[in-house]
């Protein structure tokens, strides 16, 4: 198995620019960006045999080496059909926020790039790990680059925004480490050897009780992420106060890491304890899909009226990953890469009249439409994406979870002949309505009536960088909204899988391939003779 | 009695034996030149912890008892001694300058320094209560000396009078203690200790009781555990910042040793009362430490409360008690050793002629000042509250991971929900670095090579040990051999 590690090189080639970057001058700020999109770029290309290679519920591209072997901590990398698709999107915004950054970042250039390529790096590690320790490790990696991006390039009151960020994410992660240690020194004492391998962890059997503690562990950690309400309150802030670049990157990757979570770790771990919150989860989700949309719709900030509409749309993923069926599980992870693509773009879009006018409250503006007619269009496009438009990406993607989380009622209904489930559904079904209403609102507050601000009247439309930016977004909404099938194919197997193991329907004990409990086995036996002596 | 009985083993006395001989070098050196010539006192304190750190290694594969069994000198002594003459080394390196500053670039502060490094060697190989006194003597006397050798500073002064006083007082504990142990068991020897308690337990006996919990108390006074900690911020902020580093380094982690030593052997049988209050004691200092730190607005009174904090951590190790944790709490003591001294290094370059660079505001603006020290200064903050990939990470996690496996989980979330805390009050010393502007007209921070290549070698302990640990791991775990 000498093959060329493919997905060590996607996962490092973002450093390794960073690297070489450190050596450029800083005044050379031309240098630095281009250097900065054209690493970014090469890993794009890198991780384009991925998109046609993985696909499915086994891990392809498989990398693995010994790390720290006495406690069963290895550098092991992998994809599935679903990590696949969030690592391509990773690598297919990087370029964009750089190239879209290009104004936006006044100062510090140099040490800008390398925190963004660096944070690139931790992204790409968390979605393909296989090994808990590792997973942990690229996993508080994100955190400092991207406390330093809010917080050096940030707004007025980054400060408070950049700390908020970082203690609520560490306080979860902490709580999750206890839980990752607890099961690797239990399987150390069920099985004989301590792993934090993925895999070799699925044999782990715990009553109800732990489970149900393990699952709160790593659930918290994933719902700041997320982020699931009662604990969204740091997004808000962390958009507002960001720098355009770092608010995409937030909201198109780094929220998805939230979800991600659940998906590969917290549910199919502990089916029992799935079970038993399913039903709070989804109350949860619904309440963040309301609140979200009507705390959005009067927000005179045009950034705070789109953090607060992924609260409401990771509503939307929460809910069909709680609903534990293939039709809203794939619509979940569907829904991932489009809210990427259509929340990535509209604060792109924003950072447009924000560089122009230096303003986002929605009130500064009005008519801008005939003032510059291609950002209509594309800012039009962009938002009925983000509403759900029929064949426009989110459509798809909220419909498929929609009709998973009924099929969930129904069968509820048919197990136990409550009604009461019906209620999410229903419930849920209304945010898109809502999302039409704040949306389609701002549009209309922004882009129509009289432009009577004198400043807005000079406001030139957008140049050639801003549609280069924003074409491959554009492409992607039109692509996934009339054919996502390419995407839909494969993710299937592994959305198949999670949904057989976080119900329970398949423990995976019996498909962890022999050679690596025979060879940790073998590892052992050195190391538990020095204790005899 | 036969000279044969009483089993000189010189070899177990060899890097304290160093320390002292270079001391009495440096006594000679400063007699015989005059005040106004550059004297070559640093470099040759260098060699002799160099040589001392270098003995210890040499010496690590064997245990050697000798003078009657008052020193062990075993793997254990042997890493403790490498961890504290690494921070001598780094101390020194980057305490250059800062010493120039306060004008104490004397003959007596490196005489001073090189007796306490050799009581410190003691201190860890003792086996004896009686020697396991001496050393702590001889340790503490000269560093209540140093705290106070900024004789310009009142705040200095009062620092070494208030560290000299409850000093003497947690000495009079230990002393108090090995009487009632003696009385109690007819001997001070470790050995003779651990075979009286595993006979009788510690059931039925107050003198056994009672002298246990002082001597604890006494180490626990030195390794500044909540409640025995008041002492610890007056002094960190009072001393000279190259004191500061050595101390919260090095006596730390010479006195983490003896505990381990005392509690894994000696009264390794009276553990089902020793280790609830190990728990209680971790706990505790865990939380005050973090809480108290994050309210701190002077660098040096913060890194004290962090220092605090960095002791309940370990406190859960030995709270856990079992082998890996041992070699967890060893691997944790170096790297605090590098964070913190990397830190202080830092923090003695960007100081100023008769003046530390203690407040948060003289760190505004580091990071456009002098981008690769600020990158330094963030890596042991960040190394500092354990987030990867730094080496403080890894110690944090083989702590913890210890824990669990041993069933202390709720001991676990209290440390995890503490060290939460404690990010935030590393995190400050960022903010102030990268995100506000420095005082305009600051002149520009000049590092001397010394000063980098101590910082340069924090740092790449920090990242080595944080991404590849594996070795020291094997050879932490190795070190523990025979203490139980």
């Amino acid at each position: 198995m000498t093959e060329f590690p493919l997905l060590t090189v996607v996962t490092f080639l973002p450093v390794l620019g960073a690297l070489v970057l450190l050596f450029v001058q800083r005044e050379q700020e031309a240098l630095l960006k281009g250097g900065a999109i054209v690493a970014s770029l090469l890993t794009f290309a890198a991780s384009l045999p991925l998109f046609f290679g993985a696909r499915g519920a086994d891990f392809s591209y498989v990398d693995r080496a010994d790390w720290i072997d006495a406690w069963g901590i290895n550098y092991h990398v992998g994809v599935d059909g679903i990590s696949m698709l969030l690592v391509v999107l990773t690598t297919f915004m990087t370029p964009i926020v750089f190239l879209g950054a290009w104004n936006a970042i006044e100062k510090r250039v140099k040490e800008f790039v390398i925190l963004l390529l660096v944070l690139e790096t931790a992204m790409i590690g968390a979605f393909v790990s296989l090994n808990l320790f590792l997973f942990y490790m690229f996993w508080e990696a994100m955190l400092i680059p991207m406390y330093l991006i809010i917080g050096v390039w940030g707004g007025e009151r980054r400060l408070y925004a950049t700390m908020k960020f970082f203690i609520y994410t560490m306080v979860g992660s902490l709580l999750m480490l206890v839980a990752i240690l607890y099961m690797a020194t239990q399987h150390a004492a069920q099985f004989g050897y301590m792993t934090f391998e993925y895999g070799e962890l699925f044999r782990l059997n715990f009553p109800l009780q732990t489970q149900l503690w393990l699952f709160a562990a790593f659930a918290l950690a994933f719902a700041v992420k997320v982020p699931l309400f009662p604990v969204h309150t740091w997004l808000p802030d962390a958009h507002v106060e960001a720098p355009t670049p770092g608010s995409v990157i937030l909201a198109a990757i780094l929220l998805k890491m939230g979800t991600y979570g659940f998906i590969r770790f917290a549910m199919p771990y502990f089916p029992d304890a799935v079970q038993a919150a399913a039903p709070v989860m989804m109350v949860l989700a619904v309440i963040g899909i309301i609140y979200g949309a009507l705390v959005a719709m009067v927000q005179p900030d045009m950034k705070k009226l789109v953090a607060y509409s992924s609260v409401s749309h990771l509503g939307f993923v929460m809910l069909g990953l709680f609903s534990l069926n293939e039709e809203a599980v794939s619509g979940a992870v569907l829904q991932m890469v489009n809210h990427g693509f259509s929340t990535g773009a509209l604060f792109l879009a924003i950072g447009v009249i924000y560089e122009r006018r230096h303003t986002r409250l929605i009130k500064d503006f009005g008519g801008l439409a005939g003032q510059i007619p291609v950002f209509a269009v594309v800012f039009l496009i962009i938002t009925m994406s983000s509403i759900g438009l029929p064949g426009l990406n989110g459509f798809v993607g909220e419909f498929l979870i929609l009709l998973g989380s009924f099929k969930n009622a129904a069968a509820t209904f048919q197990r136990t002949g409550s009604l009461t489930h019906f209620l999410i559904p229903v419930l849920a079904t209304s945010g898109v309505i809502l999302a039409a209403v704040y949306m389609l609102w701002m549009y209309q507050r922004v882009m129509f009536g009289p432009n009577k601000n004198p400043k807005n009247q000079g406001m030139k439309d957008m140049n050639l960088r801003e549609l280069v930016v924003m074409a491959p977004l554009i492409v992607g909404i039109f692509w996934i909204g009339l054919a996502p099938n390419p995407l839909m194919q494969r993710m299937d197997g592994a959305v198949r899988k999670v949904v057989q193991q976080s119900t329970g329907k398949s423990r995976m004990r019996a498909e962890v391939e022999p050679p690596a409990r025979v060879l940790a086995a073998e590892r052992m036996q050195p190391a538990q003779g020095g204790k005899v002596q | 009695m036969n000279p044969a009985d009483l089993n000189l083993n010189f070899a177990a006395l060899a890097p304290a034996a160093i320390l002292v001989s270079m001391a009495i070098i440096v006594m000679l050196v400063d007699a015989f030149t005059d005040e106004e010539t550059e004297s070559p006192f640093t470099w040759l304190t260098m060699l002799g912890v160099g040589a001392a750190g270098l003995a210890a290694m040499a010496l690590s594969s064997a245990t050697r008892t000798g003078f009657s069994g008052m020193l062990t000198h075993d793997a254990l002594a042997a890493f403790g001694e490498v961890i504290v003459c690494a921070a001598a080394l780094v101390t020194l390196l980057t305490g250059h300058r800062d010493l120039a500053n306060h004008r104490m670039r004397k003959g007596e502060f490196y005489v001073l320094f090189l007796a306490s490094l050799s009581g410190m060697a003691l201190m860890m190989s003792a086996s004896d209560l009686v020697m396991l006194f001496l050393g702590l003597e001889l340790m503490s006397i000269p560093v209540y000396a140093l705290a106070g050798f900024n004789r310009a500073s009142a705040r200095s002064g009062e620092s070494a009078f208030k560290y000299f006083i409850l000093g003497a007082f947690a000495s009079a504990l230990l002393l108090y203690g090995s009487a009632l142990l003696y009385g109690a068991t007819g001997s001070t020897e470790y050995s003779v200790i651990k075979a009286v308690l595993a006979e009788q337990g510690l059931t039925g006996s107050l003198y056994l009781s009672l002298g246990l919990v002082l001597v604890l108390a006494a180490l626990a006074f030195k390794v500044s555990a909540v409640p025995f900690h008041m002492w610890t911020p007056d002094v960190y902020e009072g001393a000279p910042v190259t004191v500061t580093s050595f101390m919260s380094a090095a006596v730390k982690a010479t006195a983490f040793i003896a505990l381990a030593r005392l509690l894994s052997f000696t009264f390794a049988d009276a553990s089902d009362v020793i280790y609830p209050l190990l728990w209680t004691l971790a706990a505790v200092t865990m939380v005050v430490g973090n809480v108290l730190a994050v309210v701190q607005s002077n660098l040096k009174r913060m890194l004290a409360y962090s220092s605090i904090a960095h002791a309940g951590y370990l406190l859960v190790a030995l709270a856990t008690g079992s082998e890996g944790a041992i070699s967890a709490m060893l691997f944790y003591l170096l790297v605090y050793a590098l964070s913190n001294a990397g830190a202080f290094a830092v923090m003695a370059a960007i100081s100023r002629k008769g003046e530390d660079a203690e407040a948060i505001e003289s760190w505004s603006g580091l990071a456009s000042r002098h981008p690769v020290l600020a990158a330094a200064m963030a890596l042991f903050m960040v190394s500092l509250a354990g987030i990867p990939p730094t080496a403080g990470f890894v110690g944090k996690f083989f702590i913890f991971k210890e824990a669990i496996d041993r069933g202390l989980v709720n001991l676990a979330v209290v440390g995890m929900i503490a060290s939460a805390i404690g990010v935030y009050y590393y995190l400050r010393v960022l903010v102030a670095m990268y995100m506000r502007e420095g005082i305009a007209g600051e002149r520009p921070v000049l590092a001397g090579v010394p000063v980098q290549v101590g910082v340069a070698l924090c740092s790449v302990g920090v990242v080595v040990f944080g991404v590849l640990p594996g070795r020291l791991l094997e050879i932490a775990t190795r070190s523990i051999v025979g203490l139980f």
